[in-house]
């Protein structure tokens, strides 16, 4: 169970317990760590269903609030409101500090996946569309930070993977790829088949 | 056989290379209906005899001549089918097809496609960076992809669907960005248990 704007009021060092309330009711769970969270904070409380773990994620900006009555579920948006400012911002998406956030921009493309890639990942139980996610935001240096988050989900996985990845593509760059055997070419090469 | 003059990518196909005369610096190739003597300004590496696909020069382009790694190797043009975009071969009595484009390699072997599309959305970021870098976005995924999996597209046996490795170096970057991001799949304690076969699992370690 997801509640949005839920405050922190309590926290019980002794008994390792976090208080919340949400919507008038309080809710008590145990710490599974030393608590670093200052009382008063407000933020989206997700109760497990075994009644005991639980995460909260902080609002970057403390005058966020849910404004659920306006959200617009055929558009998949959520409704915001900082003070008297409302805005939408993509389902699943917590604005950043004063509501920012990073629009999705993205442009679909279709990418044929060889079989050999494809049980190259599903033997690492990875998706494929998740490493390729993961050199895309690495190559092009994209990070999802709190303070502005994005609504097209990407991010860079480190500092070492931006490297290798944009190392990757510099090569490519020198290399001028195998444009050759590329789709794209080949079909031009193709002619009319005489 | 239709030859197109202007500058189109047209190819006249199971063109023999039948002489060369270095001192006129002249090949000259024939086939069914034709006979073509084209100036070259530098030795050239096809043997007399070789059989392949010409592409004749145009204005400011040279030619190219490739020649059928094997040389029993013929097109025919009466098997194509059009609608799967597949051209026909014969080899000897053997007759088969393969996607348009693609010369057959030893043998008329090939690999086959078989490619699973996936809609992938790609971010400005990504899209200007390419561009930055004179590469095409889905240029730089089909190389990242050939060459984390070591795909060759070799004229003994060609693949249908294109894809390529760029060379070892990029191999070699490529793998290294996979062990860096998603290194704990090979973990002996990751419960994912890595499948892969023993000899690739050994050029990652």
């Amino acid at each position: 169970m997801l509640m949005f704007d839920a405050r922190l009021t309590a926290i019980d060092a002794a008994a390792h317990t976090a208080s919340f309330v949400c919507g008038g009711v309080e809710y008590t769970r145990r710490l599974a760590f030393p608590p670093f969270w200052q009382p008063g904070i407000v933020g989206a409380l997700h109760l497990h269903p075994d009644e005991e773990h639980f995460d909260f994620y902080v609002y970057p900006d403390q005058r966020l609030r849910r404004a659920l009555d306006r959200d617009r579920e055929n558009l998949l948006w959520w409704s915001w409101a900082i003070g008297e400012h409302h805005f939408y911002v993509r389902a699943g998406i917590i604005p950043g500090v004063a509501g920012a956030v990073v629009k999705d921009e993205c442009e679909p493309i279709e990418v044929p996946l060889p079989p050999e890639f494809t049980a190259f990942c599903r033997g690492g139980d990875l998706d494929p569309e998740q490493l390729l996610r993961a050199f895309i935001a690495d190559s092009s240096g994209i990070q999802d930070s709190r303070r502005c988050p994005r609504e097209d989900q990407y991010c860079s996985t480190g500092a070492d993977q931006r490297f290798l990845a944009r190392e990757y593509v510099r090569l490519l760059k020198r290399a001028r790829p195998a444009i050759a055997a590329t789709d794209e070419v080949r079909r031009s090469q193709a002619g009319p088949g005489a | 056989m239709k030859v197109t003059s202007d500058d189109s990518d047209t190819y006249i196909y199971d063109v023999q290379l039948s002489a060369i005369d270095m001192s006129k610096r002249e090949l000259v190739f024939c086939w069914a209906k034709g006979v073509r003597r084209i100036l070259v300004d530098s030795t050239t590496h096809w043997p007399v005899g070789s059989v392949g696909r010409l592409r004749l020069p145009t204005g400011v382009r040279n030619f190219a001549f490739h020649a059928y790694i094997d040389p029993l190797l013929r097109r025919l043009p009466g098997l194509d089918e059009a609608v799967t975009n597949r051209w026909g071969w014969r080899l000897g009595e053997r007759r088969f097809t393969v996607e348009a484009g693609i010369l057959p390699g030893r043998g008329g072997a090939v690999v086959r496609r078989d490619t699973e599309n996936l809609s992938l959305d790609l971010p400005g970021e990504y899209r200007r960076f390419c561009k930055d870098c004179g590469l095409q976005p889905a240029t730089v995924l089909r190389g990242f992809i050939a060459d984390l999996c070591s795909l060759h597209n070799m004229t003994v046996c060609p693949r249908e669907d294109g894809y390529s490795s760029n060379g070892s170096d990029e191999r070699d970057i490529a793998k290294d960005y996979f062990r860096r991001a998603y290194g704990w799949v090979f973990d002996p304690e990751y419960a994912g248990h890595w499948v892969e076969a023993p000899s690739r699992r050994r050029s990652h370690d």
